[in-house]
């Protein structure tokens, strides 16, 4: 595999992990209607289910991003053999902007991992989760530009991850809630996750508004760079499952309270690959040089072949 | 009721888009901003180099070197920053006069690496 794309598909896969896990939290905290009074068979398998998509997630997520870590290790200092390698691990956690953040979502998502199952504490839990997503700007082109310019690139990159966090990462707990839970339970969580869903997309919106007028170089900076030509495919992929999301909402949800679920679990379980897919070139995005860059290429002094590393 | 304060929809997205249209684009890679001497410039002998970026680079993995006229690397001293991590800047030792070589390759603080190179000529009286 390409020393470029490896760093690149190790990152979409620690961020969509990463996002799955807050997904599941917000989920089980906000959207899962409250036990029943007795003994529930259903509900008890969904809300098992979701503790272990939870420690999957969170699991996979520093897997995932300990790969991600030693291959930006590798990249950067310009050594490929595993001594090498785990000589400058320590140097980049301590000395470098990436190394420190990285390391600290790292252990973020260890402390989710590891803390006990109870509910007092799941609140704790998704606080150390959204914090482990909030950062995600310090790993990213956002968190590189200094001054006010920088300060509205984090704010904004912020809110469109965990905005995408709690839709894309509540998609696979909808799922289970619909084809497990009595009718109307599922049409209840249903429509509480609709509501969130819109909330979601606004700050999704809001967000990607305002990285793409500062990062995309205008539309010839989307028409004429590969960023841009993958913001494209980014937001196609968007608005493709905001139309599904619309259809569930106005269509499918209403049939579920007369029982038809099969229609609306087909629909959520594609919207869910769309939004993998979107996980996916947004971390191909954050390799690529920003089409706003390209300007900066003829620069005196500048090398023409000026390299965007793809980390 | 008076002076009750909601929330305008239209209105924060009119100010956003204004805030948007108004900032100038955002760099996401380490370019060469500024140099001192500058890019091509004929000066007295420096003291020091300074290379100005448009973000912030790692100096633990960024590199700087001057060569000689004759192509011959000048003794390095520590890369320091400057500028809030923008400014990489680099003692030099007495230089004759002639034209030197700067190659520089940073590595911007989200990982992405570049690089360029340019010349400056040393000439007594400048």
């Amino acid at each position: 595999m390409s020393g470029e794309v490896l760093p690149a598909l190790l990152r979409g896969l620690h961020v969509g992990a990463t996002l799955s896990l807050l997904g599941v939290l917000v989920y089980r905290q906000c959207i899962l209607p409250a036990a029943p009074a007795g003994p529930d068979a259903a509900d008890q398998s969904v809300r098992w289910q979701l503790a272990r998509l939870a420690s999957v997630s969170a699991g996979a997520a520093l897997l995932f991003g300990a790969a991600w870590f030693v291959a930006v290790t590798a990249d950067i200092a310009g050594v490929s053999q595993p001594g090498a390698v785990a000589g400058f691990v320590p140097v980049v956690a301590l000395h470098t902007q990436f190394g420190t953040w990285l390391a600290l979502r790292l252990v973020l998502l260890l402390l989710v991992l590891l803390l006990p199952a109870g509910p007092a504490l799941r609140w704790i839990a998704l606080l150390l989760a959204a914090a482990a997503v909030a950062e995600q700007p310090m790993l990213a082109h956002a968190g590189a530009e200094p001054g006010p310019r920088g300060g509205l690139l984090i704010a904004g990159e912020a809110v469109h991850v965990l905005a995408a966090g709690a839709w894309f990462g509540g998609l696979l707990p909808l799922w289970l809630s619909v084809r497990r839970l009595p009718a109307a339970s599922g049409w209840h969580a249903c429509r509480r996750f609709s509501r969130l869903g819109m909330a979601a997309v606004a700050s999704i919106v809001a967000g990607g508004v305002v990285l793409g007028a500062l990062l995309a170089g205008g539309v010839a900076g989307l028409l004429h760079s590969t960023y841009g030509n993958l913001l494209l495919l980014k937001t196609g992929l968007f608005l493709a499952a905001l139309g599904l999301a619309g259809l569930n909402r106005y269509r499918l949800t209403p049939a579920v309270q007369h029982g038809e679920r099969r229609g609306l679990l087909s629909s959520v379980a594609a919207e869910a690959a769309i939004g993998i897919a979107i996980v996916l070139v947004a971390a191909f995005l954050a390799s690529s040089m920003p089409g706003a860059d390209m300007q900066h290429r003829a620069h005196p002094g500048m090398s023409h072949g000026a390299q965007g590393g793809m980390q | 009721m008076a002076g009750r304060n909601t929330f305008r929809p239209t209105r924060t997205a009119v100010c956003l888009a204004w805030m948007l249209a108004i900032a100038p684009a955002a760099s996401a890679h380490a370019f060469l901003e500024h140099a001192s001497p500058g890019v091509g410039s004929t000066v007295a002998a420096p003291a020091e180099l300074r290379l100005t970026f448009t973000e912030r680079v790692e100096p633990l993995f960024s590199r700087v070197t001057v060569r000689s006229p004759a192509g011959t690397p000048l003794p390095a001293g520590r890369l320091e920053t400057a500028r809030n991590g923008q400014q990489l800047v680099v003692k030099l030792p007495k230089l004759a006069p002639g034209t030197y070589t700067v190659q520089w390759h940073v590595t911007s603080v989200d990982t992405h690496k570049t690089q360029g190179s340019f010349r400056f000529t040393v000439q007594p009286g400048s």
